[in-house]
């Protein structure tokens, strides 16, 4: 037996023109260990990962697994020398079925044939020696976010990888899934695998992986054993700052403090009336929802995704049109206001996809501050901007929201996604609205953005304004909420006071499980 | 007149005017399969006819001709796979510029090569024989079908082959990968590029047969611009034809029918400029119909 470590990454630098988005990397992983990789969003993780499975060149430095150097660059040979990465974001063929997806790329032939029921039955082997129940012949589309992971971990299992590289696996799936998730992680390592893993998601981290490596600005600026190791000293390390700094960041459970200052129950900014939204194939996808939103009062809508919370929040913002019910704010009925109506003083919407319809990604970041108030006279004289007065009220905007950018003139597609959400939740929460619609606010934004949008959410509603979340996170829907309603098949199967609801009897509802 | 209508002969004018068409389309369709909209198969076909005319002629050979006509279509589109896959630019605007090429090209080479203007007839040129098949026992079309060209039997065969690519080979999944999620095929560690030159060479050589079936398929000889814009309804063919090959058969041949339509009107004393705008008609009623098709699938 050699002893060489299962994989080893030396000296790993990546160059993007003048920046330097790795630098001067290299570690060491063991079979059967689980190694996590933190850091701010922009760090390296990924581009590090990319060069490990043979996506991105390096600029300098070395691969090796089990003692053999890596070609550089080339995906097909990591994953033929048992190196397998699931990307951040999919890659599958919606059209296609699972089976299809799963051996794209070694796909078994009968002559030169495809062999569609061998592909089936090696994918149902898959499934059932991992644990991971899934239909070979289902059509990837018609899957959930989170079987649709699980199809992209079976895929790059079908390559029999003893490295297994994860990129932010749990940022999109429901709290239980994502345990199971873990327990499938550990799973791989005890059976002598690699695995490597990204999350911003420090609880996770602790809780799955035996050691973890810190990534800043392109640097391992530590590396220690978990068990050596706590969730302030890591995010300490991960922005550079001291532990009591760090602290700030992490106060997910202050929330029971700034809950007790609820407003009274006054007239609620927000009612919903038996609201009901059909979607495309004529599913009734929001069946029948009442809902109220008091100021000063966030409440938080949770769920499995796919639930109808998306379909609720888009038809109150008046994105999409309503089968039968009522929307009411501020007591005028705006159902048959349209979207820009209904921004002209009654509500600001930070949506789930903050590139698509959140930003303008080829403006400007002063652009993009600005869109909404362009109308407002302080910023025209006759038809023409005063350009003076955007600059001055973008820059408040970057200052007070620690926006990270260039300049102020540099497209908002160039920012990471931590600041682009920055940006929209500036300019969302500073029109001055009674009801504020928040989607998924910190999917996949690191621990300091984080911090930033979930103050600004609390500021808000101590302004008195109503704000309505939804998100899938459901420790940050127990942290920011007063109030927790749970989705389920387009009802509202579980809501209530946040401080009274369990965590427990939201998981149930979540899945169905709680009989109302 | 309703007789006129529904004769064997319309069908078979039908055939005939869609075997280009259904060739191009099954081109265009690959293309659109590997996430390229190729908009220069006008062109490409002018190309593969001219070159196809070229070869018959020098050669004496009606076989020869058919690769001359292959290899001018893939000259053509080499030239837009440069463009746009290894150099990156606008698919659109370079099909057109492929369009405008190869017209400019073509009739710089008649010149240039054959001293004429216009046209070029010879009877050097040997023209693509019919296949033969014994078929002449079948009531109505089956004088038709024994002495109809090679190139049309062609035309079928390529349909069935790709329609048998797509359905049951792994090479039909990662093609169908390229256009839809290239991220997919990215992550098997699969060319993308590579691919997407494969599928615009093979559309390049169908252009080229198309273009062969004008020249030494029917008419014999060489016009200028003698696609006269079936290139273009082809691309209405495969846009119409959806997701399958059988969907592009059948739309190439409706495009045919109504071309031979147009033909027939014009016995009824129509007006001929009427008669030849039916083809146009028909590809923009086909991409209204897809636009309204694909505008509502994407607002769900
Ligand atoms: N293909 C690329 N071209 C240019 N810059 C890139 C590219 N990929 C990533 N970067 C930059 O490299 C840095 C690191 O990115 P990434 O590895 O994605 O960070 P993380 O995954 O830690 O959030 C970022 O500044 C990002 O903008
Ligand atoms: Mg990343």
């Amino acid at each position: 037996m050699d002893d060489s470590p299962a994989l080893r990454v030396d000296g790993v630098t990546v160059e993007f023109g003048s920046l330097r988005a790795v630098d001067d990397v290299s570690l060491a992983c063991r079979a059967g260990e689980v190694y996590a990789l933190v850091g701010e969003n922009g760090a390296g993780k990924t581009t590090l990962m990319n060069v490990i499975a043979g996506v991105v060149r390096s600029t300098r430095g070395s691969i090796s697994v089990a003692g053999r150097p890596l070609p550089v660059g080339d995906t097909r040979a990591a994953l033929q020398a048992g190196v397998g990465m699931v990307r951040q974001h999919h890659t599958l063929i919606p059209s296609r079925t699972v089976a299809e997806n799963i051996v794209l790329g070694h796909e078994p032939r009968r002559g030169i044939f495809y062999d569609r029921r061998r592909a089936a039955e090696l994918v149902a082997g898959l499934s059932s020696r991992f644990a991971l129940p899934i239909d070979p012949n289902a059509v990837v589309a018609d899957l959930p976010v989170g079987l649709k992971q699980r199809v992209e971990l079976l895929k790059v299992l079908s390559w029999d990888v003893r490295i297994v590289i994860l990129d932010e696996p749990t940022a999109v799936l429901p709290p239980d899934e994502a345990s199971r998730l873990l327990d499938v992680m550990r799973g791989l390592a005890a059976e002598g695998r690699t695995v490597l893993f990204i999350s911003h998601k420090l609880k996770e981290v602790v809780s799955v992986s035996d050691r973890v490596g810190v990534l800043r600005a392109g640097r391992l600026v530590a590396e220690s054993a978990i068990v050596e190791t706590s969730i302030p000293e890591l995010a300490s390390r991960m922005i550079g700052e001291d532990a009591a700094a760090a602290g700030a960041f992490l106060g997910v459970d202050e929330g029971a403090a700034a809950r007790s200052a609820r407003a009274g129950a006054g007239t609620p900014v927000l009612a919903v009336e038996a609201l009901r939204v059909t979607d495309a194939d004529g599913k009734q996808c929001v069946d029948g929802v009442d809902l109220d939103v008091a100021a000063g009062e966030i409440t938080a809508i949770v769920g499995v995704e796919g639930n109808g919370q998306a379909e609720f929040m888009e038809a109150i913002a008046g994105i999409r049109d309503v089968a039968s019910g009522r929307v009411s704010i501020g007591g005028t009925d705006v159902t048959g206001l349209d979207v820009e109506a209904r921004r002209q003083g009654y509500l600001a919407h930070i949506p789930e996809d903050r590139l698509f319809n959140g930003a303008c990604v080829s403006l400007s970041l002063r652009d993009n501050l600005i869109l909404g108030f362009h109308r407002e006279p302080r910023f025209r004289t006759g038809p023409f901007f005063r350009a003076e007065a955007l600059r001055a009220f973008a820059r408040g905007l970057v200052g007070a929201f620690d926006i990270r950018a260039r300049y102020l003139d540099q497209p908002i597609g160039e920012l990471s996604g931590g600041n682009i959400q920055r940006a929209i939740v500036a300019r969302e929460s500073t029109h001055d609205v009674p009801l504020v619609l928040v989607a998924q606010p910190t999917r996949g934004v690191d621990i300091r953005a984080m911090a930033t949008i979930h103050a600004r959410l609390r500021e808000l509603a101590a302004a008195g304004r109503a704000v309505l979340l939804v998100t899938s996170d459901l420790d940050e829907a127990l942290a920011l909420s007063h109030r927790i309603a749970v989705f389920f098949r387009g009802r509202i199967l579980l809501g209530g006071e946040t401080r009274e609801i369990g965590r427990e009897r939201i998981g149930l509802a979540m899945s169905g499980a709680l009989g109302t | 007149m309703l007789d006129a209508f529904l004769s064997w002969t319309m069908v078979e004018t039908g055939i005939r005017f869609a075997t280009p068409i259904l060739l191009a389309a099954l081109g265009g369709y690959l293309c659109q399969r590997a996430g390229v909209f190729n908009i220069g198969l006008e062109g490409t076909m002018l190309s593969g006819a001219f070159a196809a005319v070229a070869a018959s002629f020098a050669t004496h050979s009606w076989a020869l001709g058919i690769l001359g006509g292959v290899l001018g279509g893939v000259f053509a589109a080499a030239i837009f796979a440069l463009f746009v896959v290894s150099l990156r630019t606008d698919e659109i605007v370079t099909g057109l510029t492929v369009n405008i090429l190869a017209v400019g090209m073509t009739t710089y080479l008649l010149r240039a090569v054959f001293g004429v203007q216009g046209r070029f007839a010879s009877d050097q040129i040997v023209m693509v024989p019919p296949l033969g098949l014994p078929l002449d026992w079948i009531p109505g079309i089956g004088s038709f079908l024994s002495s109809t060209s090679i190139l049309v039997y062609l035309a079928l065969v390529a349909a069935i082959v790709i329609n048998v690519y797509m359905r049951y080979l792994p090479g039909g999944v990662r093609l169908q990968a390229v256009g839809e999620a290239p991220a997919a095929l990215a992550a098997s560690g699969l060319p993308i590029a590579r691919t997407k030159w494969l599928a615009i060479l093979v559309s390049g050589g169908l252009c080229g047969l198309a273009g062969t079936y004008l020249t030494i398929g029917e008419l014999g000889q060489y016009v200028d611009n003698v696609t006269a814009g079936r290139g273009y309804i082809a691309i209405a063919a495969f846009v119409f034809g959806g997701r399958g090959v059988g969907g592009v058969v059948l739309a190439a041949f409706l495009f045919g029918l109504v071309d031979s339509l147009a033909i027939r009107t014009q016995g009824l004393g129509l007006p001929s400029n009427l008669a030849f705008t039916l083809p146009y008609i028909a590809a923009i009623a086909a991409i209204t119909v897809v636009g309204a098709r694909s505008r509502r699938v994407s607002r769900a």
